[in-house]
């Protein structure tokens, strides 16, 4: 199979096949990055396709030591926070989805809903990293390569937004 | 290990859906959380964000999928496809050079008919001017038309491919 780098170089020699691959293979978790991080399904969609256009339009001048998985994210949470920037208003929270919630016997739902809530008031730049953390599966150093902040960066604002949740959350 | 050090591990635990993983180190984490009440807490509270942010969320339609790779796919073909802006531009001029003789013949009728009506006040020397002055005006306009016209092609051209 062939890596995701490989499959960017063939993007950037222009076959869609490796395009067809790459979003076969990144679409779903992105589409899922992007729905957490706008809670709304139609921005989601929009966002998705806005991704893979600048997906076919870098890659040529995508870097081969990278590595694209990071690549990708950044070009998603960029995305994310441009609409955020385009609307001056803060995005919906995750908390507006509609699904089933998943199943938490220790923990009551006022716990889950407060702090869905409060994760969306925090300040956008440690609310992206812990969605990124939680929901991108990104290593810090990944993250940092997405975001182009430094490592220690991502790490400060990883434990900030801790912090600040718990503090909110202790304080409720 | 400080309080400070293990309750790190334990947000790196939960960034990893594994505060109760079976691993030596979450064991090891857990039992110290279970006697230190800063520690405990903090893990209750890893466990309750944990739980506030496993909500699933709906997978992607397959229309939403299929559009975004069709066009992605379009900008590709786009890329590989060089621009035609060289032949466009000469079908642009092609076409404004068949007014060229619309603008000449009228031209012509202005200058002519105009020295003609102003013969009798004005003095040859100032209708000459005139007329060079309406020539070189016309020319600049006509210049300028024309020359914006593969500016225009150009800009086109880079719409359609912004709108792939």
């Amino acid at each position: 199979m062939e890596s995701d780098e490989e499959l960017m170089a063939a993007i950037a020699r222009g076959e869609e096949r490796a395009l067809a691959a790459l979003v076969g293979r990144y679409a779903e978790r992105l589409h899922a990055f992007l729905l957490r991080v706008t809670g709304n399904r139609d921005d989601a969609d929009d966002l998705l396709q806005d991704a893979w256009i600048r997906v076919a339009r870098g890659a040529p001048g995508f870097d081969p030591r990278r590595r694209a998985r990071p690549w990708l994210y950044g070009i998603a949470a960029n995305l994310a926070r441009d609409l955020q920037r385009r609307r001056g208003v803060r995005l919906r929270a995750a908390h507006e989805l509609r699904s089933e919630p998943a199943p938490a016997p220790a923990v009551r739902p006022l716990d889950r809903i407060d702090l869905r809530e409060r994760l969306a008031r925090l300040p956008e730049r440690l609310r992206e990293v812990l969605v990124l953390r939680f929901y991108g599966d990104l290593d810090e150093a990944e993250m940092a390569e997405a975001l182009g902040i430094p490592k220690g960066t991502v790490k400060s604002r990883l434990h900030g937004a801790i912090r600040a949740l718990r503090s909110e959350w202790e304080g409720a | 290990m400080t309080c400070d050090a293990i309750q790190e591990r334990l947000d790196e635990l939960a960034f990893a859906r594994a505060l109760d993983a079976a691993t030596p180190e979450a064991r090891a984490l857990a039992a110290h959380a279970a006697d230190c009440p800063a520690c405990g807490a903090h893990r209750r509270f890893l466990v309750a964000l944990a739980d506030a942010l496993a909500v699933p969320v709906p997978a992607a339609a397959e229309a939403a999928v299929a559009a975004a790779r069709a066009r992605a796919a379009r900008v590709l073909r786009a890329r590989a496809t060089p621009p035609r802006v060289g032949r466009d531009v000469a079908v642009a001029l092609a076409v404004a050079v068949l007014a060229l003789p619309l603008v000449v013949g009228h031209a012509y009728v202005v200058i002519e008919g105009g020295a003609w009506l102003l013969a009798r006040w004005l003095p040859a020397p100032v209708l000459d001017w005139l007329g060079a002055a309406y020539l070189v005006s016309l020319a600049l306009g006509v210049g300028a038309l024309y020359g914006l016209i593969p500016l225009a092609v150009a800009f086109r051209q880079r719409a359609l491919g912004g709108s792939t």
